[in-house]
């Protein structure tokens, strides 16, 4: 059971442990939805060749997400990480579909 | 000697006056009131007009401040690992699997640091799946 807090004792309390990133917002569901993406994509990739497709895209929607995350955080390395993510995964997709 | 003083505190209060925005001068140029009570009324308007002024650049500063934090150990490890990722991943597609794998795994296992300090969930259940995966890799490359 979680112990409800008041919101002035949470905002000062040194006891109580808080998360730095914002929670219940557009960014956490974005968050969570991304990372429920990746784990489908490294499911994929772990099951064999035969899911390589699911692998890339389920990755590149993941990436996407985290890409909005940084957007929302204003987080300039989870922008910059994902954006150099986001392009080798399309620039992957891409050559597939050109095969 | 009364004069004196008198030329001093004119200066002064010209001096005050140099330093108000034109805008607020030209208000009250046309006053009736005595120089003293122009000069309150004066620095008062550029009091409001300065208080506006931070209030507008304090919610400039907020749409620019990162949610995550800065300047902490924690954001220098985060971008350690940013530049390992990259780093991994751009040697992953160039051909470099076996280097390209050991730089995203350091990256994953800093991520998984940073996602502690941040008591950010979603960032060490993702960063510890991806990098276990990484691993899992290295070790089939060592194994064969």
């Amino acid at each position: 059971m979680t112990k409800k807090f008041d919101p002035k004792e949470l905002e000062h309390s040194k006891r109580i442990y808080k998360s730095a990133t914002p929670k219940e917002d557009l960014s956490w569901y974005v968050k969570w939805f991304a990372s429920a993406c990746i784990l489908t994509a490294v499911l994929a990739r772990s099951a064999g060749v035969d899911y390589h497709l699911i692998d890339v895209w389920f990755s590149l929607i993941g990436t996407v997400g985290w890409f909005v995350v940084g957007m929302l955080w204003k987080d300039r390395a989870l922008i910059m990480l994902n954006a150099v993510l986001v392009f080798i995964l399309a620039q992957g997709i891409l050559r597939g579909l050109m095969v | 000697m009364k004069t004196d003083e008198k030329i001093l505190n004119d200066m002064e209060t010209e001096k005050i006056e140099e330093k108000l925005s034109s805008d607020i001068r030209e208000e009250f140029a046309n006053s009736t009131m005595t120089k003293a009570g122009r000069l309150a009324m004066e620095l008062n308007a550029e009091r409001k007009r300065l208080k506006q002024e931070l209030a507008e650049m304090q919610i400039e500063v907020e749409d620019l401040k990162p949610a995550t934090p800065t300047g902490t150990v924690d954001s220098h490890v985060k971008w350690l690992a940013t530049i390992f990722a990259v780093s991994g991943v751009f040697c992953i597609s160039a051909g470099l699997e076996q280097e390209g794998q050991w730089l995203y795994a350091v990256s994953a296992c800093a991520w998984i640091y940073v996602g502690h300090c941040w008591n950010d969930k979603a960032i060490m259940i993702g960063s510890a799946i991806t990098g276990t995966s990484v691993l899992m890799k290295i070790v089939e490359g060592l194994v064969q």
